[in-house]
């Protein structure tokens, strides 16, 4: 099957996905406690003025009229109208894109950079120190909520060492790059354990390998060998590794975010969230899932494309 | 030495020039200055019948109202306006208009920009409520606008000093609604320069501005940033200037730290133990006067409010105009506690349901110290939790027993909470308790409608004695609104209603 048709069907294939997506997070959303109105007018709204809001926003109306307005507004391409300030939901998330994808970026930039070296490291001498070291880093990095990793990055990096701004994303594109390091450290230092013991495992593998000892035989040098021959086999492996935890990652922005105030997409979902905004959850939840099916299938297009063993049915 | 000297003369003679000249310049200096408030709230609306919290204190700095509230929150003082003055009728309002005063695009406030504004939040769905009271409103002249209330109303300028009655432009300047709520124009210190929902607003100076040489600064943005840790930490790096509303944990570390500075200004608000009155235990006064004496008030404000605040005897806050410190709130007391109880049909022993709001410190706070007492009297009390905004419903539907509530003033007349929690006309239940005393409602109508303030205090001293002799609310605490700021900052004042001047403050 070419490459193209494989994609295409995949494609196909994500419809009834996302189809089944829309009625869970539909579904889900209005099930979360509480009144959009209520949480607009305060505490201090009469009963009356509750229900004529929330005839306004059409919650008042039976779930299946709105189920169908929301998938009405999704082929509209708005995704719905913000209960709070009336935007189209599609808007407002293309506003936060570039924030959230900034950090995405930066945060898997960086787990390759502190990985890579570090697992180059442990495979090196199996059973040395040196690995020994390494591979207690993913046990320590793994059991570390993100939320204090992000505290004590501000307190060193931001006030002890005032290297980078504690929180916000600046105006230019230079202030966006040194706003964005300290979550993306964060990010990081949560990724890039898994992509070390993924790594060295794929590496130690391939190590033991016959073209390894192959090559050894033939005299060449172990830095050519560890590069060359070693290193891109053992990334093919970690790609899947890397894909599958992008889409845990999405979970993570959204604290991440909000422990740095950047303004991105999770940010936008957590305060829909407290404000009861069903159109900012449902769309921003839409777009999460998106994203994860998309990186899926990227994934699987990267692998192929690395591994020409891998067929594609 | 002589042509030194007619030099050193000369120069003198120079320097005193230069100062007369320059003195009276700086003191119409630019604004200069970029202050950076971090807050836990989003801006949420420029239109301010819908505002709340989130965007009172912001509205207010690019509109105001004809009155302002004086600094100890129990009056108000001419502000758009010069004067008022009310007829012989006690119906017939005269208000003379300020005729410096112009909007942030440069044109003249007028009679017609009043009536428009005051007009539109009349019939408001969100604070309409406080103007019921006005029956019509006339511009005789560009500068007098004469209001009429359908009867006596003592709260008028109060009312007229609330940030719903802020006055805008004309007709929205001939935009619609919409459009003007997106880019105001009003007669405030500042201007909108953009606004991102979501992430922060900014307001520039007005340079039309009527008060000479303010505001001080050259902008003020509102960073919303939901993390308190952040927030402390922003502060203390320098990304920030003001701090609004620091956990009351963080005060003490705050105030020791270098360059920063701590506020707790006195707040027209109450923290209550609201009492469902429907409920057949909670009906009988002496079990609400034996839950009120069993309330450990220090105890909840040294865990709640780490000490910073103080018990409440009254339904009011005592920085609220009419206040009697000799009200006789109950307070803790639990040998008057048992003694209440065994005065009850209930002396036997009972059991009541506390609604806690899930993750609220105030809320696992007075569980705990009401359990505790409780367990003296022989009540067993069951702790039920839901999410906040739950809590809210199931209080306003009244499917409670007992649960916590609050109130903040808006106004400086007590007018606005005690018609909201004691009057039938509040729409509320009487802050959905259920309470209901004829001499009570009586009184509220006798404050509201005598402008005579003896007459007004001893229809407000009355109620507030026989609310706390019913113990239609347990009165908890009242406790300070907290800031903390960079000590370069100066002139920053919080007043009792929950409102700053933005106009008066100085970044060093």
């Amino acid at each position: 099957m070419s490459y193209l048709t494989y994609t295409g069907r995949r494609l196909i294939q994500m419809l009834p996905v996302l189809f089944g997506i829309s009625v869970a997070v539909f579904t889900i959303v209005h099930l979360i406690p509480g009144d959009p109105a209520d949480v607009l007018l305060g505490q201090n709204a009469t009963p009356d003025r509750i229900k004529l809001i929330n005839h306004q926003l059409g919650i008042d109306r039976p779930i299946l009229i709105q189920y169908i307005n929301f998938i009405r507004e999704i082929f509209h391409g708005s995704l719905g109208f913000s209960f709070d300030n009336k935007e189209p939901v599609a808007k407002l998330i293309l506003g936060r894109l570039p924030e959230t994808g900034m950090l995405l970026t930066g945060g898997i930039f960086l787990s390759i950079l502190i990985a890579l070296p570090l697992a180059i490291l442990a495979a090196s001498k199996r059973g040395a120190l040196r690995d020994q070291l390494v591979r207690a880093i993913p046990i320590i990095g793994l059991g570390m909520p993100q939320v204090w990793i992000g505290v004590m990055l501000i307190l060193l990096l931001g006030l002890k060492f005032p290297l980078f701004p504690v929180s916000g994303f600046g105006d230019t594109f230079l202030q966006h790059l040194r706003s964005i390091f300290l979550p993306s450290l964060t990010i990081a230092i949560l990724l890039s354990p898994i992509l070390i013991r993924s790594l060295r495992a794929s590496m130690l593998e391939i190590l033991d390998s016959d073209y390894v000892l192959t090559a050894r035989a033939k005299g060449i040098s172990q830095t050519r060998i560890t590069f060359v021959h070693v290193l891109r086999n053992a990334v093919i492996a970690s790609v899947t590794v890397l894909g599958i935890n992008i889409a845990y990652l999405v979970g993570s922005l959204v604290i991440v975010e909000r422990v740095f105030v950047i303004p991105g997409t999770g940010s936008l979902m957590i305060d829909a969230i407290a404000k009861r905004d069903y159109p900012i959850v449902q769309g921003v939840t839409l777009y999460f899932a998106l994203v994860v099916v998309v990186v899926n299938l990227l994934t699987d297009l990267i692998h192929a494309a690395l591994d020409p063993r891998v067929a594609l049915k | 030495m002589k042509s030194r000297g007619k030099l050193l003369s000369g120069l003198f003679a120079a320097i005193t020039i230069l100062a007369t000249v320059v003195v009276p310049v700086s003191a119409h200096a630019a604004p200069s200055g970029d202050l950076i408030f971090v807050r836990n709230q989003d801006f949420s609306t420029f239109n301010p019948d819908l505002a709340q919290n989130d965007s009172i204190f912001i509205q207010q700095q690019v509109y105001e109202p004809l009155f302002m509230i004086t600094p100890d929150g129990k009056d108000v003082k001419p502000w758009l306006a010069k004067s008022a003055t009310v007829g012989s009728d006690k119906v017939t309002w005269t208000i003379k208009l300020r005729t410096d005063v112009k909007f942030s695009d440069g044109t003249p406030m007028t009679s017609a920009d009043v009536k428009f504004s005051l007009d539109k939040a009349t019939p408001g769905d969100g604070w309409g409520f406080l103007n019921t009271a006005i029956d019509s409103i006339s511009t005789p002249a560009a500068d007098t606008v004469v209001i009429k209330t359908k009867f006596a109303w003592a709260p008028l300028l109060s009312d007229l000093a609330c940030f719903s009655n802020s006055i805008l432009k004309n007709n929205y300047g001939g935009k619609s609604a919409d459009e003007f709520f997106k880019s105001p124009i009003g007669t405030g210190p500042f201007q909108l320069d953009h606004w991102t929902p979501g992430t922060e607003i900014k307001l520039v100076a007005n340079k039309s501005y009527w008060q000479p040489g303010k505001p001080y600064l050259n902008s003020v943005t509102w960073k919303y940033v939901v993390d308190d840790n952040t927030r402390e930490f922003m502060l203390k790096g320098g990304q920030a200037d003001i701090n609004e509303e620091p956990p009351a944990s963080s005060i003490a570390s705050l105030k020791a730290a270098p360059g920063i500075k701590v506020g707790l200004f006195p707040a027209a608000q109450s923290r209550f133990l609201a009492f469902n009155h429907k409920v057949p235990a909670l009906a009988d006064v002496h079990v609400r006067r034996a839950i009120s004496y069993a309330i450990d008030r220090n105890a909840l404000i040294k865990v709640v409010l780490s000490g910073n605040g103080f018990a409440s005897n009254s339904i009011l806050a005592p920085n609220v105009g009419f206040y009697d410190a000799k009200t006789p709130g109950i307070q803790y007391d639990m040998k008057m506690a048992a003694k209440e109880l065994s005065m009850s049909k209930f002396a036997k022993g009972l059991t009541l349901e506390f609604l806690a709001s899930g993750g609220s410190i105030e809320d696992n706070a007075v569980a705990s110290i009401l359990q505790a007492s409780f367990k003296k009297l022989g009540i067993t009390l069951v702790i039920k939790t839901q999410e906040p905004s739950v809590k809210r419903k199931t209080q306003k539907s009244m499917e409670y027993q007992m649960t916590t509530t609050g109130w903040t003033m808006d106004i400086s007349d007590p007018d606005e909470l005690l018609t909201f929690a004691l009057s039938p006309e509040g729409g509320t239940h009487a802050f959905y308790t259920n309470y209901s005393n004829k001499l009570v409602i009586a009184a509220v109508k006798r404050g509201q409608t005598n402008v005579d303030p003896k007459i007004r205090q001893a229809a407000y001293s009355f109620v507030q004695k026989q609310v706390a002799e019913d113990a239609m609310m347990g009165f908890l605490f009242n406790a300070p609104y907290k800031y903390a700021w960079r000590s370069n900052i100066t002139g920053f004042a919080v007043t009792p209603t929950y409102s700053y001047h933005m106009e008066d403050v100085k970044k060093g």
